[in-house]
């Protein structure tokens, strides 16, 4: 989003984090850079800055790669054995190149089961945007999950998804939510923890786009108990992450 | 810090329940996360024809408390307006009105909020204008409700250069497109983010005209002050967002 790409503003942003009690954060790449499509060449522009953010702060970022399925198996497949094989990449993010659904998934979810790491979707409930053929609906992450039991799928964005995501994403055991997304909506972390539990709930800002305090209250201020916060604020990320 | 919270709501939601949204329990739920006062709209006045009845329980819920103030809405769409308003300056704590165009099915441009907005001025009140109240991406699929534009708001803005109206519910881009168009009006915090919200928006809205505004209960109060009390900025510049500027608006 042209911030936070240069070393004296990943600092910064390091330092206000650490200051609110972050110890470790996910680096997703500037993955709209590009456009919802980009080519292999962008994809590997937009990796190699996430890989080169997570060497500046090795003890504080995990980078994630950032795919486009619709440029096929033989290209997904390098850039997946490039930045997880080879950078050290801790999961996946896929954005809006193509809806959940799609055939192109499969050999996506086949590589993450292989390397054994999780798959960030975005997902949003669009009741009011008509490109499903790109973006992913709370149903299409789930049904993604669903035909991948053995993949690790976290449905990005819970305040996007709403109250009818966490409806769509009970009982679906390899399946998480993460808390980012838009305003901070009142109740919707209760009714997420309520309906699947806190131990499929994780802790996401959507930083640089949202505001880092907001992203924490949101669940601090939840009507929900300590443990449920821990887990969602830590110990949730730190098993899907292999930390512990 | 001290807290005033120019966007806060009571009554009922159509689309989540809201549990315990009563005069008494939004005392607790502010004095609990540190906010001192607030003005208060009922979220009955939104849906309901009348928006009178909404505004009558906003009243009668906080005829005992000297910190939370009414902000009650008007509808210049419907043809009682005058006979609302007249009901409303018989209050004398009503210092602001609410205005919701997006909701009530009217232009900023129209005759009616031209007499409204004048007839406002002559009894010394302060106009509230709400652009939205829920992110229009994901609003219930029965409904279709878009959100104040920003060309709106800048007519809105120049045919009443003196009126310095506070707008709600605009969002980070929204309001540096409108800033650059007209800077003769106020916002509120409560839609507007990006990662430390209050450095950003002072980039091209002085801090002096930013108010503490959290939504709630539609959204965290926690998060929402939060965002004002753990800002970059000064401290002397978080509490006059938090509060200071609310007490100049009135």
């Amino acid at each position: 989003m042209g911030e936070g790409r240069l070393r004296a503003e990943v600092g910064k942003l390091r330092r206000r984090a650490a200051r609110f009690g972050i110890e470790r954060m996910v680096s997703l790449g500037d993955v709209l850079v590009y456009g919802p499509s980009p080519n292999a060449k962008q994809l590997r522009a937009i990796n190699d800055e996430t890989a080169k953010i997570v060497s500046w702060e090795p003890d504080f970022f995990f980078g994630f790669c950032y795919l486009n399925p619709t440029l096929g198996e033989r290209a997904t497949l390098a850039e997946i054995d490039r930045c997880v094989g080879g950078l050290g990449f801790r999961g996946i993010k896929l954005e809006i190149a193509n809806n959940a659904r799609a055939a192109c998934m499969k050999p996506v979810m086949k590589a993450a089961e292989r390397y054994d790491v999780p798959v960030l979707q975005h997902t949003w409930s669009q009741t009011k945007i008509r490109l499903r053929s790109m973006h992913s609906d709370p149903e299409d992450t789930c049904l993604l999950a669903r035909r991948h039991p053995n993949t690790r799928v976290i449905m990005a964005h819970l305040t996007g998804c709403g109250m009818r995501g966490v409806l769509a994403a009970r009982h679906i055991d390899n399946l998480w939510v993460d808390t980012s997304g838009g305003s901070p909506e009142a109740g919707i972390v209760e009714y997420a923890v309520s309906n699947l539990g806190s131990r499929r709930v994780l802790y996401g800002s959507d930083l640089p786009i949202r505001d880092l305090p907001a992203a924490i209250g949101q669940v601090s201020g939840a009507e929900i108990s300590r443990s449920d916060k821990n887990a969602i604020f830590h110990d949730n990320a730190a098993r899907l992450l292999k930390l512990v | 810090m001290t807290f005033i919270d120019t966007n806060f709501w009571m009554g009922n939601w159509p689309f989540a329940s809201i549990p315990e949204n009563t005069g008494i329990e939004n005392r607790r739920r502010l004095k609990r996360i540190g906010v001192a006062g607030a003005w208060v709209s009922s979220l009955d006045s939104v849906f309901q024809v009348d928006p009178m009845a909404g505004n009558r329980s906003v009243l009668e819920a906080i005829r005992n408390s000297r910190s939370i103030l009414p902000l009650p809405v008007l509808n210049p769409g419907t043809p009682p307006w005058e006979d609302h308003l007249a009901a409303l300056l018989q209050e004398p704590k009503v210092a602001v009105i609410r205005l919701m165009p997006a909701y009530h099915g009217y232009s900023l441009g129209s005759s009616s909020v031209r007499a409204l907005v004048e007839k406002a001025v002559r009894a010394r009140l302060r106009i509230v204008i709400t652009a939205r109240l829920v992110d229009e991406r994901h609003e219930h699929r029965a409904i279709s409700i878009k959100p104040v534009t920003v060309k709106a708001l800048a007519g809105f803005i120049e045919e009443f250069p003196k009126l310095d109206p506070l707008i709600q519910g605009l969002n980070r881009h929204e309001l540096e497109a409108l800033a650059e168009s007209n800077s003769a009006f106020l916002t509120d915090t409560s839609f507007a983010e990006w990662e430390d919200t209050l450095a950003v928006l002072k980039r091209f809205i002085p801090t002096r005209r930013i108010l503490f505004g959290s939504l709630a209960p539609l959204q965290s109060l926690q998060a929402q002050v939060d965002k004002v009390r753990l800002s970059s900025l000064p401290a002397l510049q978080r509490e006059m967002v938090a509060s200071g500027n609310a007490r100049k608006f009135l």
